[in-house]
């Protein structure tokens, strides 16, 4: 009677198991529409002629929506294709290069064709090899992670996110907020005066980190009394949280100033450490951040003095762009270029993309961030909210 | 040949040795975090300080309540649960939307462990059927996640204007309400898996399943308890960690189920069963943050403070199988 009971039971158990990791497996991979036939790409040097796709298909291998920025950046993608034309047919990986690299060998099995791939590689460092293979079918457009010394030459353009823009306008909003506490009469903590910084950096290890820490140096020379650089064990504001109540007691002897942290999520973790610690952010202690990301309440309230401005929209939208332009021309400037913030979205013109098209990265805070206008779009619609 | 005095001596020596050695065992972890916390009081600036012992202590109590709530999987025989992230995600959101529903954070507390007691029971059932818990709770932690993903698009989710924050910043003694819960929460688990009969059962299952099925114990009710004494405690800890942040995302706290697997290894929870305790996963989680507490005040780099704290660990769960092993001789 026990045996069959247990036997009936797993029986159903492996059928949960089965349907949950189908599920699963189904969750990680979504593909956003059927795949047209793709056009031929565009050979160097010879365009189409124009921006209008023809119905060509844009192919994107990217990580998974499961992420608010990334569903944003998706949703933008598959909009302006829609706009110019193009058929969008997306890929998404969960954070896995091994992953993104077996889903770039199956699509090249299948003999598809594409005007152009848009690439988001889940870890810059090792998707050479899988931007080498597209590059041979494909002109490919990359996107969010920088392009590595290894595959430049495999990567037609850049457009996206510049964490060193990030980095340094981070480092402008610091030494502005450190001249207006000056004039108010705040005196500092560090030597000669100085503001002691506590730097709450992405992860040790992540290019992104690396180059938000170095900009934001190189913006603020000598400025400030830097206490400590302190990489958070996850980007999100829980790491935030582990980083920051580890890092603060350490220092409330000397006081601290400043907080620079990398994102606003991981800023939102610093708020709560802070608090704990019986100071007051905002008050007590300028927080100053990089990328607009999480929950708003805290820049909202004051508690984070500014943010950066990093638009998964306007991202989405540039990377298709870009493509669209290189394939009207079939080639690339040299160099690269950062987008003004306008109000209205800039007409695209047949011309060559640069190298690496930046977005643009203005302060976001308490004050203005209801007033954002950029594109014709509110702070919280360039978020993709 | 050997004498009968000899034989004899051997004999009563026997159980003083195996005395000795298990009293090591058993108070090896104590002992050791005592040792780790004089001897830094002494050597390192700031170590004693109320702030930097409170820090410890905040940054110890979700990993703990987590360590101690599986510990019961543990010695049960049921190894690990490999979806804790994901289903304390799960807890947390739930305790944000509930609460921004209601406007009581006690209502989204109550509905967390709701939730993840049912999940707890789901689990309970299928690895009491007799199927491997570790790809179980990898699955259900992967259908969790992806359900999670699907349904808030990968947004922020928050309680809105309801103040959820109370939960993580009331506070008795400027010690914030969570480490009271950890301090509760563990000596409830201890009491519950040393001095009743459930946790008796626990034992006696991770100990030897045929004979605890030939005493009559229903392998398949014994887990379903260990899970649900694991769902509560994923409940609460979502909850406290939402709480804390006002905010919660499908993709947040990637790096939990490591560090809670750590702690209860740290606390010397045999992996096989049968031996193990909640008190000593909660001091195993208090080790570990401890010693990377320490590091960080020494000036250490990330990458030496990690190094170093795994390398502590690896020694740490190695000795305590060795003492183990030497003490059931």
């Amino acid at each position: 009677m026990h045996f069959s009971y247990a036997r009936a039971w797993r029986k159903i158990a492996v059928a949960v198991l089965a349907t949950g990791l189908l599920t699963s497996t189904a969750a990680c991979s979504t593909s956003s529409s059927s795949a047209a036939p793709g056009a031929p790409a565009a050979s160097h040097g010879k365009g189409t002629g124009t921006t209008d796709g023809g119905g060509a298909l844009l192919k994107v291998f990217m990580p998974s929506t499961s992420n608010v920025y990334l569903a944003a950046a998706s949703q933008s993608i598959k909009d302006e294709a829609k706009a110019l034309n193009y058929t969008v047919n997306i890929v998404e990986n969960n954070w896995d290069q091994t992953e993104q690299d077996q889903q770039v060998q199956e699509w090249l099995a299948t003999g598809e064709r594409a005007a152009a791939v848009l690439m988001w590689p889940a870890g810059a460092a090792a998707a050479t090899n899988s931007i080498r293979l597209l590059s041979a079918q494909a002109p490919v457009i990359q996107f969010n992670n920088l392009v590595t010394p290894e595959a430049s030459k495999y990567v037609t353009a850049y457009s996206g996110v510049s964490d060193t823009g990030i980095g340094k306008e981070a480092g402008a909003n610091a030494l502005a907020a450190v001249e207006k506490l000056k004039a108010e009469g705040v005196k500092f903590h560090g030597p000669g005066g100085k503001p002691n910084v506590v730097e709450i950096r992405f992860t040790a290890g992540y290019a992104a980190g690396d180059d938000r820490e170095k900009a934001f140096a190189e913006a603020t020379p000598g400025a400030f009394n830097m206490l400590a650089v302190e990489p958070t064990p996850t980007v999100d504001a829980q790491g935030g949280f582990k980083a920051a109540s580890q890092v603060i007691p350490r220092f409330l002897g000397q006081g601290i100033d400043i907080v620079y942290a990398h994102s606003n999520d991981v800023a939102n973790g610093v708020v709560q450490a802070l608090e704990q610690n019986g100071l007051k952010p905002g008050k007590d202690v300028i927080l100053i951040t990089g990328t607009s990301s999480g929950d708003m309440t805290n820049l909202r309230s004051g508690k984070i003095w500014s943010a950066t401005l990093q638009s998964p929209v306007i991202e989405g939208a540039l990377v298709v762009r870009t493509a669209a332009q290189y394939i009207a021309t079939g080639q690339v400037q040299s160099g690269d270029v950062t987008i003004e913030s306008s109000a209205t979205k800039p007409e695209l013109k047949v011309e060559a993309p640069h190298t690496a098209t930046y977005m643009m990265n203005p302060q976001v805070t308490a004050e203005n961030n209801a007033s954002f206008d950029i594109w014709g779009l509110s702070f919280d619609k360039l978020m993709g909210k | 040949m050997t004498s009968t005095a000899s034989i004899a001596a051997d004999f009563t020596a026997r159980p003083t040795r195996g005395s000795v050695v298990r009293f090591v065992n058993s108070h090896t972890l104590p002992l050791l975090l005592a040792a780790v916390f004089i001897a830094s009081a002494i050597s390192t600036p700031d170590f004693a300080t109320f702030a930097n012992i409170r820090a410890i202590l905040i940054n110890t109590s979700i990993v703990g309540i987590i360590a101690v709530s599986m510990t019961a999987i543990t010695i049960s025989g049921n190894f690990f649960s490999l979806g804790i992230a994901s289903s304390t995600v799960l807890a947390g959101i739930v305790f944000l939307a509930v609460s921004g529903l209601t406007g009581s954070a006690l209502a989204g507390l109550g509905a967390a462990v709701a939730v993840s007691v049912t999940l707890g029971i789901m689990q309970g059932l299928i690895v009491g059927a007799g199927l491997n818990p570790v790809i179980t709770t990898l699955a259900v932690g992967s259908v969790i996640y992806g359900l999670v993903a699907i349904a808030t698009k990968g947004a922020v989710v928050t309680a809105g204007s309801v103040d959820v924050a109370w939960l993580a910043t009331w506070n008795f003694l400027e010690i914030p309400l969570p480490v009271y819960i950890f301090v509760l929460f563990t000596a409830v688990a201890w009491f519950l898996t040393e001095h009743t009969l459930i946790g008796r059962n626990i034992h006696l299952l991770g100990a030897n399943r045929a004979t605890a099925r030939n005493s009559g114990i229903s392998p398949q009710a014994t887990t379903i308890w260990a899970f649900i004494a694991f769902g509560v405690g994923l409940g609460v800890a979502g909850a406290l960690n939402a709480s804390q942040l006002h905010q919660m995302q499908a993709n947040d706290l990637a790096g939990l189920t490591m560090d809670v697997i750590a702690a209860v290894l740290v606390g010397g929870t045999a992996v096989s069963g049968g031996e193990g305790s909640p008190t000593r996963s909660a001091l195993g989680a208090l080790l570990i943050v401890a010693l990377g507490n320490i590091m960080l005040l020494h000036g250490l780099d990330n990458g030496w403070r990690v190094f170093l704290v795994g390398g502590i660990v690896v020694v740490l769960v190695v000795a305590l199988h060795v003492l183990r092993k030497v003490s059931t001789r």
